[in-house]
């Protein structure tokens, strides 16, 4: 049984997946509500879900430009921003930076292990230096800073598991 | 050395869909095919098919597909004897049926003077009008003076458009309602044709207001045997350009049917015609209609026609070269239901339509009763840059329009070309649009559609989302496995490998 969560940014802003993969079967979580199917790959490469109730969808998966996934049908192709949330993060590092005011909260974006801590508070980062390492889904992932600031505290330790969403480092922009 | 073959043989001077087309008539006719191609094509569906394949040149038409002496070459190479154009490249060249028949081979086509005389805008224009075929009524050459114009405003009715003699591409051209207004026209359109073109002369046509695009198709043998083949509608055009065709035109009733097929069968009589042509019509509201042009070859939407009429156009003009009488009379015809033909192009509709070349990853074609496939593809076929952008042609047939319509939308949603973005997506809009299903269209209708932001990317829906995060889910698994042998289950394949070495974190 695998568990993955991947942020999806849609209409309504971005909003978290959750996947567990066992075999053929799988189950997705969507803003609270669960759907369990059969997923098969055809032999043209297509992925049919048959769900519990019965009804059967069916298209062709791809990975998009610029790292979204596109998604092709009898309707047509779309292509729909969703990507593994620290892949999501890199992506829309920008974002965050142009929201965010004097603070920003480095958060954990699914649940994982701290493996190393990297800075201290006080330390001034530029962006890109690595703050600390979490293992999630048995990959070790560097969480760097997306611009230069000083370290205000540190909230984790290493070894110790974390929450998705848990904030791991509160950085203080220095402009 | 020449060889001398026991059966026929037949050089398609084409590639592409027309190519293939052209060898299945071949084939059901007891015909060997010849395949000419560029060093683009070498891999390309219609070589594989053919019994014989020359190489012409470099992949730029000029040194290959449009080259006279490589064509000829080719032919006496593989020792065939007829020489079939398809559409576009040489087709409507006189010069290359000349050279054809000089070298003693027969050219599938008209003759040289009938594709001459059809292809001058002022020859065929006074060519029809000697043989009663209508024209657009315009002054013969250019007014004299404000009088003159005056009398045909009277004569042929307003709206008049003004046209500088010496203009062109859509300057120095001017819309007239009234009288009135002719005077400041007149004045205008002759001062700007002198300040762009040196030449103030002007001359003035009725203007055919939201104008449709109906032709007709027509069919001639060397015994001077012409029969018209039905009527087809095109006046979905993109630009000019034909984009779905219809068989038979949705506005045409018998009594028009009829006038418009005497007047096509007196335009081909004209030049002694003896192939497959076309002779194309504006038909205004008033369900007057005028000669547009003639085309003199077998044409991209000639399988409506095929389908309705149940006929082998590509096969009848093939017998004719051959010296046979035309396979069918006006009375051996009738037509059966309704079919439509779009042009899938690769070209993205949602970015101005802009050629979309590259690899066609995956290819599915809808199948069942009523649907037929003119396709130039195949999965893995390279999209070449070289040549028109077109993959193929989705026909569908059924009992009437309406079902027609209902038979397209189930083949487009079962249509699948991955790697290019296609004009699918403008299909699948047409097919649910109302004044689409209600032929309440002219050859301006599609532009405005188009201007008015109608083809709008699709919203995402929640079984996509579905898709994608299954997908993805099994991507990242794969990609994160040890067991290599998990890459050859994933969705993404090396593609996906490759994104997850590049994510870099």
């Amino acid at each position: 049984m695998r568990h993955l969560v991947f942020i999806h940014r849609g209409a309504s802003g971005p909003e978290e997946i959750g996947i567990a993969l066992d075999g053929a079967r799988c189950e997705v979580t969507v803003g609270g509500r669960n759907e369990a199917a059969e997923a098969v790959r055809l032999p043209d490469g297509r992925l049919s879900l048959v769900f519990e109730g019965g009804r059967q969808i069916c298209g062709r998966v791809r990975p998009g430009r610029n790292g979204e996934v596109e998604v092709s049908t009898g309707s047509g192709v779309r292509r729909l921003a969703l990507a593994e949330p620290l892949r999501d993060r890199i992506a829309h590092a920008a974002d965050g930076a142009a929201a965010g005011g004097g603070e920003e909260q480095v958060r954990a974006l699914m649940p994982g292990r701290v493996v190393e801590v990297a800075v201290l508070p006080g330390d001034r980062v530029e962006a890109g230096a690595l703050l600390l390492v979490l293992e999630a889904m048995k990959m070790q992932n560097e969480i760097r800073a997306t611009r230069p600031g000083r370290v205000l505290r540190v909230e984790v330790e290493a070894g110790k598991p974390v929450e998705g969403g848990a904030p791991l480092v509160v950085l203080a922009s220095e402009s | 050395m020449t060889p001398s073959p026991s059966r026929k043989r037949l050089l398609v001077a084409n590639r592409g869909e027309i190519a293939l087309r052209i060898f299945r008539a071949c084939r059901d006719l007891g015909l060997e095919t010849v395949a000419v191609y560029s060093d683009a094509d070498r891999a390309s569906p219609h070589v594989a098919a053919a019994d014989h394949a020359v190489r012409l040149g470099p992949a730029p038409a000029r040194e290959s597909y449009l080259s006279v002496p490589a064509l000829l070459a080719a032919a006496r190479k593989t020792g065939a004897s007829l020489v079939h154009p398809g559409y576009g490249f040489l087709a409507e060249n006189a010069g290359f049926a000349r050279a054809c028949a000089e070298a003693g081979l027969a050219f599938v086509g008209p003759t040289p003077d009938a594709i001459a005389a059809m292809g001058s805008k002022t020859g065929s224009r006074r060519l029809m009008q000697a043989a009663g075929v209508p024209v657009v009524p315009g002054t013969s050459g250019p007014a004299r003076d404000a009088a003159e114009l005056a009398r045909f405003g009277r004569e042929a009715g307003y709206p008049i458009l003004l046209k500088a003699s010496a203009g062109g591409g859509g300057k120095g051209m001017r819309r007239v309602d009234s009288e009135r207004e002719l005077p400041a026209a007149l004045a205008r359109v002759a001062s700007e044709a002198s300040a762009s073109f040196g030449d103030g002369a002007v001359y003035a046509e009725k203007l055919i207001e939201r104008p449709r695009h109906v032709e007709v198709q027509v069919v001639g043998d060397a015994r001077g045997d012409v029969v018209a083949v039905g009527e087809r509608e095109c006046s979905i055009q993109r630009r000019h350009q034909k984009v779905v065709e219809e068989c038979p035109s949705p506005v045409v009733d018998a009594p028009l049917r009829s006038r418009l097929l005497e007047t096509a069968m007196a335009a081909a009589r004209a030049v002694s015609y003896t192939s497959c042509g076309t002779v194309e019509f504006l038909l205004g509201p008033d369900r007057s209609f005028y000669f547009l042009e003639m085309n003199t070859r077998l044409q991209v939407e000639h399988p409506v026609t095929e389908e309705v009429w149940g006929v082998d156009l590509a096969a009848a003009m093939i017998r004719i070269a051959l010296g046979e009488p035309l396979p069918f009379s006006s009375e051996s015809l009738s037509p059966r239901g309704h079919a439509i033909e779009c042009r899938i192009y690769a070209e993205d509709p949602l970015r101005g339509f802009a050629p979309s070349p590259g690899v066609v990853t995956a290819l599915r074609l809808p199948q069942g009763p009523g649907v037929r496939h003119d396709v130039g593809i195949e999965a893995g076929s390279v999209v070449p840059i070289d040549y028109d952008p077109m993959l193929g042609k989705l026909v569908v047939h059924a009992a009437d329009r309406a079902a027609a319509i209902a038979r397209l939308a189930r083949a487009l949603a079962d249509y699948e070309v991955a790697g290019v973005e296609t004009t699918l997506p403008l299909f699948r809009a047409l097919a649910v649009d109302s004044e689409f299903r209600a032929a309440a269209f002219d050859v301006q209708w599609l532009d405005r559609r188009l201007e008015g932001g109608w083809l709008a990317r699709d919203p995402e829906t929640a079984d996509d989302l579905l898709l994608a995060a299954v997908g993805l889910a099994e991507a990242e698994a794969v990609a994160r496995s040890p067991d290599p042998a998990d890459a050859t289950r994933s969705l993404w394949g090396s593609a996906a490998r490759r994104e997850a070495l590049r994510g870099g974190y």
